[in-house]
């Protein structure tokens, strides 16, 4: 019915039926859209009901201010934006409340789809679930970048007019974010075969930022020339 | 090894992430490049990077919105529908415009659900009761956080129809029915300004204000909203939740107290986020900056006359404006 004369409009044609008062547009818009922005919303706040709570809010928002759409950008864009601005929002206050505000096991568990944890190998889930605690405790600049460009596989480009910041900066925020990511992975390299773990024998200044995994490796950090492909 | 840079300098992991994004100027690149070629390390780093890259693109994640979710959201929109159908005006065409017919259009069904739980407050009543219904209305106070705590829609007080499956994507129609009863009480909330207690319980005027530009003499009152909100007395913890726990207490903690007059004529019991001297259409006013009982993202602002303080007899200040505005 409706669904399926709305079907052709496009997103920015039922913003503006929205803003003329057709009571269904915006309705479609969430539709079409609901499921990108909690996939976002989620994986930057890390938390169910914080999520919700903020996609709520941002929804709510972007009804009531339709009318100062512009057009500068893609309606998504815009909804990604007012998205992402209340979860950074949320992060923020949150990171002022607690240290990790999202640490523990069940929520993580929660954040892995249903089967995950049932079909993944132990090896794989625990990766991701490792993944997942590192990620909660970085900056929520750095976050948001990572959600929106190597989780959800936004460009560059995209990611950089929804976060409202020049490219070079999702790009640093990104490359900052895998950076300190890194140490915290003890599960990147299960096997080992042919690479030293992440960071054993690193000798400057890498015990701080670096720790060394539990598994030393035997290759000696002297003679670095060994490991390339 | 050829490398200048040399087993004892190796490059920071943030610098080696930094060069797989093409962040470093060309010079470190070729430095660094040059490194990473005779360094196992640096390159096992520079790799491992790109699996994190790769890690965070496979990892599974939520597909699709949970339908109590989409319910909660949708029936939170609804609810906004139906705030904007009460008056016929398009949701947003303009937003003052639909915020300000809003609050006069939908008193009656609101006066209703307030009337039913006025009697435990009528001994509350305090000011001249002039006219029977604002009266009811104004009695209502206490029970704001109460009702508030209610109406964020979708929020602390789950509602059958919101987790619902299967319906909720087909809102507003068949979620109209909660809409109803969570948008009556947001209205009732909102009406609880009257700007009525000066004696004008329809508040026209404002419908015909809302077609100037609303400019005090500090400037364009969004702005000057945002930055009163921005300043040291602006009680970020108020919002949100916690709003809702401190609501009973009256204005305080801010610059600038209102007069008691001023927090007559907008009705509200609860503690004012800002408050500040100013000037509107020439004539000396108060803005006051109140949360939004049923959406913390947005604000109340209100533009009250102060000659009320040098009135005698005593009467509260007249309502000149008031807008809701998002709160950033």
């Amino acid at each position: 019915m409706d669904d399926v004369t709305r079907d052709d409009k496009s997103d920015a044609d039922l913003l503006a039926l929205h803003v003329n008062g057709d009571s269904d547009a915006f309705s479609e818009l969430v539709r079409r859209h609901r499921d990108r922005l909690w996939a976002v919303a989620l994986r930057t706040l890390g938390d169910r009901e914080e999520a919700a709570d903020a996609v709520q809010d941002a929804l709510v928002s972007a009804y009531r201010a339709a009318h100062t759409f512009r057009g500068q950008s893609a309606v998504t864009t815009w909804l990604h934006r007012i998205t992402v601005n209340a979860c950074l929002d949320r992060a923020r206050k949150a990171a002022s409340r607690r240290t990790a505000p999202l640490a523990e096991t069940e929520r993580l568990e929660q954040l892995l789809e249903p089967h995950e944890s049932a079909a993944a190998p132990a090896e794989r889930g625990d990766l991701h679930r490792e993944l997942l605690q590192a990620l909660a405790t970085l900056p929520p600049d750095q976050r948001a970048a990572l959600v929106l460009v190597d989780m959800q596989g936004y460009p560059v480009a995209e990611a950089a007019k929804v976060l409202d910041v020049p490219v070079g900066t999702v790009k640093s925020r990104c490359a900052r974010g895998r950076a300190r990511l890194l140490p915290m992975l003890t599960h990147l390299r299960p096997d080992g075969v042919g690479n030293p773990p992440l960071g054993g024998g690193r000798n400057r200044s890498q015990g701080a930022s670096v720790p060394p995994p539990a598994g030393q490796s035997d290759a000696d950090p002297v003679k670095g020339g060994g490991g390339r492909a | 090894m050829t490398s200048t840079t040399g087993t004892d300098e190796h490059p920071e992991v943030a610098e080696i992430s930094a060069l797989t994004d093409g962040l470093l100027s060309p010079s470190r690149t070729a430095d660094l490049r040059e490194h990473l070629a005779d360094c196992g390390l640096c390159e096992d780093v520079r790799s491992s990077l790109d699996e994190i890259r790769t890690l965070l693109g496979t990892l599974p994640g939520p597909v699709r919105m949970p339908e109590d979710i989409a319910g909660r959201i949708d029936a939170a929109l609804a609810a906004e529908a139906l705030l904007d159908s009460t008056t016929g005006s398009a949701p947003g065409a303009d937003d003052t415009d639909s915020l300000v017919s809003r609050e006069t259009s939908a008193a009656e069904p609101v006066s209703r659900e307030t009337a039913a739980r006025s009697a435990e407050d009528v001994s509350r009543e305090t000011t001249m009761a002039a006219h029977p219904r604002v009266s009811r209305e104004t009695n209502d106070r206490r029970p704001t956080s109460r009702l508030r705590a209610a109406t964020g829609p979708g929020r602390q007080a789950p509602s059958p129809q919101r987790t619902r499956p299967g319906r909720s994507r087909h809102w507003p129609r068949p979620l109209l029915g909660a809409a109803c009863a969570i948008a009556a009480l947001g209205a009732g909330v909102f009406f609880l300004h009257p700007g009525s207690s000066g004696g004008h319980q329809n508040s026209p005027q404002a419908v015909q204000e809302s077609q100037q530009p609303d400019v005090l003499a500090s400037g364009d009152l969004k702005t000057r909203v945002h930055e009163l909100l921005k300043t040291p007395f602006k009680a970020t913890e108020s919002r949100g939740k916690k709003s809702e726990n401190s609501s009973e207490t009256t204005m305080r903690d801010f610059g600038a107290t209102a007069p008691a007059c001023v927090q007559q004529g907008i009705g509200r019991s609860e503690q004012a986020l800002a408050a500040q001297p100013d000037s509107y259409k020439g004539a000396a006013a108060y803005l006051v900056v109140l949360p939004h009982p049923a959406d913390s993202s947005f604000v109340d602002a209100y533009v009250v006359a102060s000659a009320c303080v040098s009135a005698a007899p005593p009467a509260p200040g007249e309502v000149l404006l008031k807008r809701t505005l998002p709160r950033s």
